[in-house]
């Protein structure tokens, strides 16, 4: 992945539920890795169910990388967040 | 957590199936794991969004503070998760058990009513199904409810599981059936039993601890409420302290013990045992108080009959000696019957007392079993006059034998011996207090003169009753019939007798 690229993840939720509130909570603070350049988008499914189709969302809390392509599913809580920056493949893997 | 690529190939495309196939998996490996506490379920218009759980934590956070064992199972009733009360009880890790059949990590019959239980909670289609099952746990036999209940996780069929654990309280309904087993058998216990606690107050009491001490005993140190002085003590040794031994495992036998203060002084057999001694901590102890005074005078009643029974045979056989050589009719067969008649007269005195259990006899049964043979009783010719007479053993086989002789003569030669004669039987009152009078008297009978001859008869009437001063007898012939009468000493007749 490119430095110069802009992040782009969304994080599906599901209101306040533990794991969704924890997956927040981790997910900014990996974001601090990410040098600002990022672009965090939190979707409720709760509110907005309808919006899981987009991506085929079956678990909650999922982590998606839409950008840069091709897209990536990460599910859980975020909690690792070594395995969440290799998966989102911004760190040591470059 | 995992990841899952997503190619940019044409939706039908083989390697985008692949990753569909791999996205689910990863999904369902992340239900299975936890990872995920919500849902997305699509239906035909709209998706819902399902939680896997309420408030503040985790269906698996929820399992884990049940304290039963619980777990989650898929269709195949492979584990997707099981709290650790449960994987303590199977005794593997979670690793080890999270998609492996459940049923086969219990022995084959629990494994069995384990997978009926699924069959009916299968059928059911909703609510729980249970059972009770057994396991030996730790060396010993534990007892849980076993209950399972059709469960859907996210796109998951399975069950939910739960193992209750029932040991404490089928142990506790155990320990009210024994408790009250005990009891039965204290209570119907002969001798008196007490049940102390660890403190050595008394639990539980018989009725025949009552005899011993009455009053409020239930609470009481045992050697507050027990009065008893320990014979023969040095004064180390003590009610108190015999309770005190038991309580802390030392079993006591035989101890002799006084009782002062019991409604009749008694002298007791006391031991005392640990309560429980296999269960390893002691909740006190079970004292038994035998009743000393009883079976000492059982022995000694016991001694007195052999000792008396020992005299009596002597006596009888002196006195068959003494009937034998003084029965001298000249020709055999004389010999033989007055030689039988008179020792069946003492056989029938004996069976009389026997009967009494050798205590009284009645004077007029022993008059109306010597003329039973020849003449009922109840006849017109026979009149007994006068108050009735207990006789003790000892005279009333002298007043049989005198009685014998009269009624054998009475039949030879006598009023028995014609059809109109009779016999007057009197009891009266004693003129001198030493003894009481009965008089036999014949009238309506053949006029007799005195015999020539003094045989054993005679000598039979005149001496029986003289082993005491006050006891004898004295015949008469008067024409008008024979007249007996005798003696019969005070120290032989029963105290009681009606007037």
């Amino acid at each position: 992945m490119a430095q110069n690229e802009t992040t782009k993840l969304i994080l599906y939720v599901a209101g306040e539920t533990p794991k969704s509130l924890a997956a927040i909570a981790n997910l900014e603070r990996i974001c601090k890795e990410l040098d600002n350049r990022y672009e965090v988008q939190v979707i409720d499914l709760k509110k907005e169910p309808r919006l899981a189709r987009e991506h085929s969302i079956v678990a909650i809390p999922t982590l998606v990388r839409q950008l840069p392509a091709p897209i990536r599913k990460i599910i859980g809580d975020l909690s690792d967040a070594e395995k969440v920056l290799v998966s989102l493949n911004v760190k040591g893997a470059q | 957590m995992t990841t899952s690529d997503s190619l940019p190939a044409t939706p039908h495309s083989h390697q985008e199936l692949l990753r569909r196939l791999e996205e689910a998996e990863e999904t369902i490996r992340a239900i299975r794991e936890g990872e995920i506490d919500a849902l997305v379920v699509r239906k035909t218009m709209d998706e819902e969004i399902f939680t896997l759980q309420g408030g503040e934590h985790s269906y698996r956070a929820f399992m884990e503070t049940m304290g039963h064992g619980a777990a989650a199972l898929g269709a195949k009733g492979e584990v997707l998760y099981a709290n650790t009360v449960l994987t303590t009880l199977i005794e593997k890790p979670l690793s080890r058990l999270q998609g492996q059949l459940l049923l086969d990590h219990f022995e084959a019959p629990v494994s069995l009513q384990l997978k009926t239980l699924l069959s009916e909670a299968e059928r059911s289609g909703s609510g729980a199904s249970s059972c009770e099952i057994s396991l030996v746990r730790g060396g010993e036999l534990r007892h849980y409810l076993a209950s399972a209940e059709p469960l859907q996780i996210g796109v998951v069929d399975g069950w939910a599981l739960t193992l209750t654990d029932l040991t404490d309280r089928v142990r506790a309904q155990e320990s009210m059936a024994a408790e009250g087993a005990a009891r039965a058998i204290i209570a119907s216990a002969n001798e008196a039993v007490v049940v102390c606690d660890a403190a050595g107050r008394i639990t539980h009491v018989n009725a025949a601890v009552l005899a011993i001490e009455d009053g409020a005993l239930i609470g009481q140190p045992f050697h507050e409420a027990i009065r008893l002085e320990i014979k023969d003590a040095i004064g180390l040794v003590s009610a108190e302290e015999l309770v005190r031994m038991a309580i802390a495992g030392t079993e006591v036998k035989s101890v002799e013990a006084h009782a002062p203060h019991a409604p009749h002084a008694k002298t007791l057999l006391i031991s005392a045992a640990p309560l429980s001694p296999t269960s390893g901590t002691n909740k006190g102890c079970v004292i038994t108080l035998v009743d000393l005074s009883q079976r000492k005078s059982a022995e000694e009643r016991q001694q007195f009959l052999m000792a008396e029974l020992d005299h009596r045979v002597k006596n009888i056989l002196t006195l068959v000696m003494a009937i034998l050589h003084q029965t001298d009719d000249a020709d055999i067969k004389g010999f033989k019957t007055t030689f039988a008649g008179r020792i069946q007269a003492l056989a029938a005195t004996h069976n009389l007392l026997a009967t009494n259990s050798w205590a009284t006899l009645p004077l007029d049964e022993l008059f109306k079993a010597e003329l039973a043979p020849y003449i009922a009783p109840s006849s017109d010719r026979v009149e007994i006059i006068g108050h009735r007479l207990e006789l003790k053993p000892r005279s009333a086989v002298a007043v049989g034998l005198i009685l014998h002789e009269l009624v054998s003569n009475a039949v030879k030669y006598g009023a028995l011996s014609t059809p109109n004669g009779r016999i007057i039987f009197a009891v009266k009152h004693s003129l001198d207090g030493k003894s009481a009078q009965v008089e036999w008297r014949e009238t309506d009978g053949p006029s007799v003169g005195s015999p020539l001859r003094k045989g054993f008869g005679r000598s039979v009437i005149a001496n029986s009753l003289k082993y005491s001063p006050g006891g004898g007898a004295d015949l008469e012939f008067l024409e008008s019939g024979v007249r007996c009468v005798l003696r019969i000493p005070s120290e032989d007749i029963a105290e009681g007798s009606a007037s």
